[in-house]
């Protein structure tokens, strides 16, 4: 058995190359850099591979598992916004399995196929990232000596995302397979009900999640002579609510097109997405593989459609997390839809917009006003962090993390404002975004409390660096806190001015008083800031100074796992930093703090972090690039590309970690590319690695397309209207529509030259 | 069948009895010498170790299999197993995580990274489960995690438990320097250790290809 695991700058050619297939089966590029490739199969890692190689549209993700199941599988098809949850509730509400649409039972005659009867002649997967299809490849040998050959190709539709699709074909000498049509019922204990109709051309599922909403699926297949086409169309329901759509007439829709049309308006809405997202790297093909990678499952997980869901920290590739929704979804991955894909970070504030009831009630219920949005959220927004852990020892030990990591309010208007930034859609912001603002403001002004030195702190709190709960006054979360405090209060004068009575129905709603907008004031002025001014590094929370300082590379090869080093107890008594924290700030608000804070910063924490966080590496890649030391954040580059792709992270069996994904593009294109979107301009400063001889991206800003093509010399900008743009450390420059190029030299770039305009 | 080769003397009827249906041959090493337990490992023999200030039970309730989260110890998992099986022991499977990460393809030790304790420990415990358990459900297992250096989480792991037997996978190379861990459980043990070589002494590199090692620093 071939057991090799085997990525495409290495892998054989596939029987039919490029899209053009000559019998209309379709065929993955042949470009190695636009797809990933398994060869074999290892019993070890299937699961890895499954997460790999899902295909997923933002509505349903679908893991790559073999069409016939293996016993090393964990087939899944997610609906995105459904959960349902166990009779007794134990582990809070989990993703809904959908039936295993893909599911075919090939035969010979009388005779299974399966990868392991008989022997394997060939097996492989290559995932398509451009065409955004998977497929499968397979000559097997039976015990009988006869050899079948077999192939697949899957997609969850992007151009309609209601449909998926199958097709499939198989024989053995001129004798065509049979792959039978039954599809499993779905079960588990989050399921209440599940039933299917066998119609005369369909198949018709509905699931009800238990104390959750429903999902339908229509399954059609069609077989001849060895040949199979599959559509399934799925729809799904809030609790209570009515169907998004019919799936028979979303399979009566793809079934008029056809297999070949479906295919190609598929291809075409990938085409699209990546004409306003693709990163080019030249020079170093791992990094420029480990990015397609990351933005082919961004890009599947993204919905501009509707608000019914927002994005699990694993996707739709895996159950990791029970498809909660976390930061990561506002802190990492949203800025990557807000400058490739706008109305997708539309629809993720919508999300917590809707979620804004359970958000009031859950600050409410801990004695705080304005909105605490949920540490993990699901279908309705109500916190559901799982209240204990078993530690890796077997101790049964709290998770304070829904009780005190608070600043995902601050994130979330963190993210709101960036889309009001980047949009300018006043209309959005009156009626979704300000609401956000003003509540989450309304919730620090009432979460601050003036201590008896007469200042206001926070506690107890988590920041994002979790080896330490229950600290006083983060720095990230209260100096988030104070810019939360300050963009309400700008909020509320932005609205005042633009739309005086929307703003005072807005007000009136939300029984805001100038009292209450002073209070934000005097608590913006007077929160705890603590950062020395001699050496301009922030302490992360009060008396963090004072724990044993440690050097963490000292302590293991990193990343590591502190709990997992230094035992939980130890941990807490040590500076080791579990992810960026002081740094994730400056991250955030790069416009913010000085150069010169942000490299003292990074020089004090950077040796004592462990980076035990998948959030961890991208930041501090981000950062790193920012500071011009280019090949030490390519390594933290290369690290958050580890976190699913490199088997020694062993982590990726439950799904990708879609905020290290996000990351990767962070790293490309603030980091790298240096794009800062300021206020008043866009500043545009490429500090490429050695490696890389070539950085170019789109980046979406103010209904802009600025194209960005650098290397470490050059950098062209290519302009689709007139935008306000900086380079390196000039003045901003209104520049016309057109194409401009600037050199590097004596450490800063020159004023952009005009190439070509209009 | 496994063939077992036992110090002889006083324990050789004592380990039959453990082992049940296994073949035991009482090889002529004196007991308490660890050299010559090592090459009789070394070359394929399952041996049983036992210290001079081992306890001897009466019978088997826990076997304590220390793992690296390699295939490698796969051996020495099943000879557990068959221990266990014969009499109704349970196998804790103990993964103390190091400083090395085992390079075997299909290797799970515990995650360099941890999200969320709720979820990241579980995730990786049914992994482990699926990759490694696989081949014997139904026995009685489970896997526990020590934090601290190898040798002494193992021992601190066999006293606490406290461990009838200690079922040692390794590498069957004896070369000054190597088999640090062994040496060090073996001659502290609190109980004896079953020594288990697993073919294919020395780890291989990972074969996903180049292109993805590279991609760690």
């Amino acid at each position: 058995m071939n057991d090799k695991i085997r990525f495409p700058t290495q892998g054989a050619e596939s029987p039919a190359q490029g899209a053009e297939s000559p019998d209309a089966f379709p065929a993955p590029v042949q470009d190695v850099l636009w797809r990933l490739e398994a060869a074999g199969f290892d019993r070890f890692r299937e699961r890895d591979l499954e997460s790999w190689f899902a295909v997923a549209n933002g509505r349903t993700g679908t893991r790559g598992s073999l069409e016939e199941g293996s016993p090393d599988s964990n087939p899944a098809t997610y609906v995105a916004g459904i959960y349902g949850r166990r009779p007794d509730d134990s582990s809070g509400p989990e993703p809904l399995i959908g039936p295993q649409w893909t599911f075919l039972d090939p035969r010979l005659g009388d005779t299974e196929v399966r990868l392991e009867i008989g022997e394997i002649v060939e097996h492989r997967r290559v995932l398509d990232f451009r065409q955004g299809i998977l497929f499968r490849f397979w000559r097997q040998r039976l015990p009988s000596g006869q050899e079948i050959t077999f192939r697949s190709a899957r997609f969850a539709a992007l151009h309609d995302r209601q449909l998926l699709v199958l097709q499939a074909d198989g024989h053995c000498d001129g004798t065509p397979l049979a792959f039978g049509a039954d599809i499993p019922l779905p079960g588990g204990p989050s399921l209440e009900h599940a039933a299917f109709t066998r119609g005369r051309d369909q198949v018709d599922f509905e699931l009800v999640a238990r104390k959750g909403g429903r999902a339908f699926f229509s399954i059609s297949t069609s077989e001849s002579r060895g040949s199979l086409e599959r559509f399934a169309a799925v729809a799904r329901a809030a609790p209570g609510g009515q169907p998004e759509g019919s799936p028979t007439e979303a399979l009566a829709r793809a079934r008029k097109a056809g297999l070949t049309a479906t295919w190609e308006q598929h291809r075409q809405a990938w085409g699209e997405r990546w004409e306003a997202s693709d990163v080019v790297v030249e020079g170093d093909p791992d990094a420029q593989l480990a990015l397609r990678f990351a933005l082919y499952h961004l890009i599947s997980v993204g919905d501009p459609e509707t608000d019914f869901a927002s994005i699990g920290a694993r996707g739709l590739t895996g159950p990791g997390y029970n498809g909660h929704v976390f930061w990561d979804t506002e802190a990492f991955v949203l800025p990557f839809f807000l400058h490739t894909h706008p109305e997708v970070a539309r629809q993720l504030i919508r999300y917590r917009h809707r979620t804004l009831p359970a958000a009031r009630a859950r600050a409410r219920s801990l004695g705080y006003a304005g909105a605490l949005f949920a540490w993990e959220s699901a279908d309705d927004g109500r916190d559901c962090t799982p209240p204990f852990a078993l530690t890796p020892d077997h101790i049964v030990t709290p998770v304070l993390t829904g009780r005190e990591e608070h600043h995902i309010s601050a994130d979330v208007a963190w993210a709101t404002w960036r889309y009001w930034e980047t949009t300018r859609d006043e209309e959005f912001l009156l009626r979704v975004g300000a609401e956000i603002l003003l509540e989450t403001a309304r919730f620090w002004s009432s979460r601050a409390r003036r201590g008896a030195d007469g200042c206001f702190h926070i506690a107890p709190v988590i920041g994002p660096d979790e080896y330490h709960e229950g600290v006083r006054d983060n720095a990230y979360t209260n100096e988030l806190a104070r810019w939360n405090l300050e963009r309400g209060l700008e909020t509320a004068e932005l609205l005042s001015r633009a739309d005086s009575s929307g703003w005072k129905s807005l007000a009136r709603r939300l029984k805001l008083e100038e009292a209450d907008l002073a209070r934000w004031q005097l608590v913006a002025d007077q929160l705890t800031r603590r950062c020395d001014a001699d050496t301009k590094v922030y302490e992360q929370f009060e008396d963090y100074f004072e724990l044993e300082d440690v050097n963490a590379a000292e302590l293991a090869p990193r990343p590591f796992a502190g709990e997992l080093v230094l035992g939980r107890e130890r941990l807490q008594k040590t500076q080791l930093v579990k992810q960026a924290d002081v740094l994730m700030l400056l991250h955030m608000l790069p416009s913010a703090y000085p150069r010169d804070v942000v490299a003292a910063n990074y020089r004090y924490y950077e040796p004592r972090t462990s980076h035990g966080s998948s959030l961890s590496p991208g930041v501090h890649a981000v950062v790193a690039a920012r500071l011009g030391l280019a090949e030490e954040a390519l390594g933290y580059f290369r690290m958050a590309a580890a976190i699913d792709l490199d088997d020694r992270m062993r982590n990726a069996a439950f799904g990708i970690h879609m905020a290290a994904a996000a990351s990767l593009w962070q790293t490309a294109v603030l980091g790298f590319g240096g794009v800062t979107a300021e206020a008043d301009c866009l500043r545009i400063d490429p500090k490429l690695p050695t490696s890389w001889t070539r950085l170019a991206f789109p980046f979406w800003w103010r209904d802009n397309v600025i194209r960005v093509d650098a290397d470490r010399s050059e950098v062209r900008i290519d302009l689709r209207s007139p935008a306000d743009v900086a380079l390196g450390a000039g003045s901003p420059r209104r520049l016309a529509r057109g194409r401009y190029r600037a050199k590097f030299g004596n450490g800063n770039w020159s004023q952009p030259e005009e190439v070509e305009t209009g | 069948m496994i063939r077992i080769t036992v110090v002889p003397g006083r324990l050789a009827g004592r380990v039959a009895s453990l082992a049940g249906g296994w073949e035991v041959a009482a090889a002529p090493i004196t007991a308490g010498d660890l050299g010559a337990a090592l090459c009789a490992s070394a070359q394929g023999d399952i041996v049983l170790f036992v210290a001079s200030e081992a306890r001897l039970p009466d019978r088997l309730a826990n076997i304590l299999v220390p793992h690296d989260g390699s295939p490698a110890p796969a051996l020495a998992l099943e000879a557990a197993d068959q221990l266990a099986a014969g009499g109704r022991a349970e196998v804790v499977v103990l993964h103390v995580p190091g400083a090395e990460m085992p390079a075997e393809p299909g290797s799970l030790p515990a995650p360099r990274m941890v999200d969320h304790v709720a979820y990241d420990i579980p995730d990786w415990r049914e992994e482990f489960g699926r990759r490694f358990f696989q081949r014997s459900p139904g026995l009685l297992r489970r896997l526990d995690v020590r934090v601290g250096a190898v040798p002494e989480s193992i021992l601190d792991a066999a006293r606490a438990l406290p461990a009838d037997l200690i079922v040692l996978g390794w590498r069957g190379v004896v070369d000054q320097g190597r088999a640090v861990t062994l040496r060090t459980v073996c001659d502290s043990a609190p109980c004896p250790v079953l020594l288990v070589a697993w073919p294919g002494a020395e780890p291989r590199a990972p074969d996903v290809a180049a292109g993805a090692t590279a991609l760690y620093p």
